[in-house]
């Protein structure tokens, strides 16, 4: 009968710019860690949905042999900071903090672990020059396309809308309008700014791909279409060109980052494929 | 802003984790507030709603506590003998005292820790029924801000083709589509989803004829409920008073907590199925003015605010209300630290 290892957990602040970030680490007891995993959450409406399970990902990875690091992005969970202040620049600084602070902690390879739209944040991060090391970047159902992304997000207002008024009043264009204007339009109460929008609107992943550090995984959800599959590998080629169909891994459908279908909080069937892609070579 | 982590044992022996924000100037009595998330969400909760609650009530002077209560956020522990597919099943868990002894093991820790002298409790929807019930057996707890926690029974809801509450929405959807003769066709041609018409006739009609806390009378709803021990008391499931739906704990928790001084108040969401079970099921019976309590309560309906309140004027408003309470809070007495 195997016996998973006792862990040493520590729950924490640590700062990044001028702010303080909640953070946990995990790592097995009594072991020295080769490899820090630093996980980078999705945005803020599908990490409160989602908590749960990647909090014991965590677990369950550091089980395995692996310190691993996760924390709050500047203004939001529990970390300092106001929501609305947070931008392209800060969630990247997030991310280069918690990689350096792995770093500083004797890690000989770490690895990111990018969910969803995680991945945009850990792939500027990984092309900025203060980041020491970083060896691979584990993209999980990633998000590339920032302004496709926060304009789909603006279905929770029309959601609203319909709640208040049998209807949508104004729809998503009306409402980037508004944004752009200077208002700010709110999403599951989280205000999104136009100072946000427009850096998404203006962000071209791509022109950081020359100078990105890491070696790069995919892992998808086995519902993830051949075209939408294809299109994600011929741009992650951007970024690595040897990259190719074959380094995708899939995983099952077991939960939904947007809808709670149920209180789902141990996927295992994912976390080891998660593993799996962490150790890969 | 001055926040730390907080760490309580439950009474199996796991860690229950949470923050602890600190006042930016106490005052002469140490006050805390207890900051309770909705149900099996982390502690922030919906958009930080905790964590706005808890700098706030810094400001005012207080310690506050956002924590987690076990297999939930980042405490320890599983909830188990719960189908993990149905989420109203944890639902009535929580809302039959689920996370009761869990809290009760962070507030002990909470005021030994910080030496509290009087604490409140905020609690959000599940969290709000949670509150109740630790209020109502905890000398330590005078004053409780509850908010949109729903007093009857979460499968009852998962019974209903749309909740009631959103009545409004569902009529302007309908009048909309009297113009669509797609929509007319697939009614006559027997597409629809008459389930839902007459639901949304039957809601008119019963309304119209004063009528609408009897509306749900006929929908059976097997109960799954998982509740702590001093909870289980078979007795409560046959109490019928004013509705078959009320969830028995809630008037048993808010007597004994008036009974024993306490004040509440009750902050809810216009569009929000909760604030209809909270106006057919318990306002009419335990809210009338006809009980002579001890403690006094308060009631505000904020307008065009959902559950979660995420308009940003509906957040304004709750804030400006959290506000004034934590100003009155704690300000008699009554507290037993």
């Amino acid at each position: 009968m195997s016996t998973e290892p006792q862990l040493n957990e520590q729950f924490f602040f640590f700062p990044s710019g001028c702010l303080d970030l909640y953070a946990s680490i995990h790592e097995p007891a009594g072991m020295k860690c080769e490899t820090g995993v630093v996980l980078c959450g999705p945005f803020v409406t599908e990490a409160f949905k989602v908590y749960r399970i990647l909090f014991n990902l965590c677990r369950y990875v550091a089980k395995r042999g692996y310190q691993v690091l996760r924390f709050d992005y500047g203004g939001t969970g529990d970390s300092s900071g106001l929501f609305e202040e947070a931008n392209v620049a800060t969630y990247t600084q997030n991310v280069v903090d918690a990689v350096e602070l792995v770093n500083r902690y004797g890690a000989k390879k770490v690895v990111i672990l990018a969910c969803r739209l995680g991945a945009v944040w850990s792939l500027l991060a990984a092309s900025n020059p203060s980041v020491t090391r970083l060896d691979r970047i584990v993209l999980w159902d990633p998000v590339l396309d920032l302004k496709a992304y926060l304009y789909n997000q603006l279905r929770g207002n029309l959601s609203e809308q319909t709640i208040y008024y049998g209807k949508v009043i104004e729809n998503r264009d009306r409402l980037v309008e508004r944004i752009l204007s200077g208002e700010t339009v709110n999403v599951a109460g989280y205000p999104i700014t136009r100072t946000f929008f427009e850096q998404a609107c203006q962000l071209s992943l791509f022109k950081y791909s020359v100078s990105l550090k890491a070696n790069i995984s995919l892992v998808l959800r086995d519902d993830v279409g051949s075209t939408r599959t294809s299109a994600l590998v011929e741009s992650l080629r951007s970024f690595d060109p040897s990259f190719h169909v074959g380094r995708v891994r899939r995983v099952p459908a077991e939960f939904d980052w947007e809808i709670s279908k149920g209180y789902m909080t141990n996927p295992v069937r994912v976390f080891d494929t998660m593993v799996e892609a962490i150790a890969a070579e | 802003m001055d926040e730390l982590t907080f760490a309580a044992r439950a009474a199996n022996g796991n860690i229950l984790r949470g923050i602890v924000t600190l006042p930016e100037q106490a005052g002469e009595r140490r006050r805390g507030l207890l900051i309770l998330g909705a149900g099996v969400n982390p502690r922030y909760a919906w958009h930080r709603f905790s964590v706005k609650m808890a700098r706030l009530a810094a400001k005012r002077g207080f310690h506050a506590l956002r924590m987690d209560p076990q297999g939930v956020g980042d405490s320890d522990g599983v909830i188990e003998d719960i189908d993990p597919t149905a989420l109203e099943a944890f639902h009535e868990a929580v809302q039959t005292g689920l996370f009761v002894n869990d809290c009760r093991a962070g507030l002990t820790q909470f005021i030994a820790e910080y030496s509290l002298d009087e604490v409140a409790v905020a609690g959000l929807c599940g969290g709000a029924l949670t509150g109740l019930f630790l209020a109502a057996s905890e000398p330590r707890i005078s004053t409780l801000a509850f908010i949109a926690g729903p007093v009857h029974l979460s499968l009852l809801d998962a019974a209903l083709p749309f909740q009631p509450a959103f009545e409004r929405s569902e009529t302007a959807l309908y009048l909309g589509k009297l113009s669509d003769p797609r929509a007319w066709w697939r009614l006559l041609s027997g597409q629809s989803d008459y389930r839902r018409i007459f639901f949304l006739m039957k809601i008119w009609i019963y309304r119209f004829f004063g009528r609408e806390h009897k509306l749900l009378d006929s929908v059976k709803t097997i109960r799954t409920a998982v509740a702590i021990d001093e909870y289980k008391q078979a007795d409560m499931w046959a109490m019928s008073d004013n509705s078959r739906h009320l969830n028995p704990y809630v008037p048993q928790a808010f007597i004994a907590f008036m009974e024993r001084g306490g004040d509440v108040l009750f902050i809810n969401a216009e569009m929000d199925q909760a604030t209809w079970g909270f106006r057919n099921y318990f306002a009419p019976t335990y809210l009338d003015g006809s009980r002579n309590y001890r403690g006094t309560y308060d009631v505000v309906e904020i307008k065009k605010a959902n559950h979660i309140f995420s308009s940003q004027e509906a957040q304004e408003q709750v804030m400006a209300l959290f506000d004034n309470w934590l100003i009155n809070a704690c300000k008699s007495r009554r507290c037993a630290c």
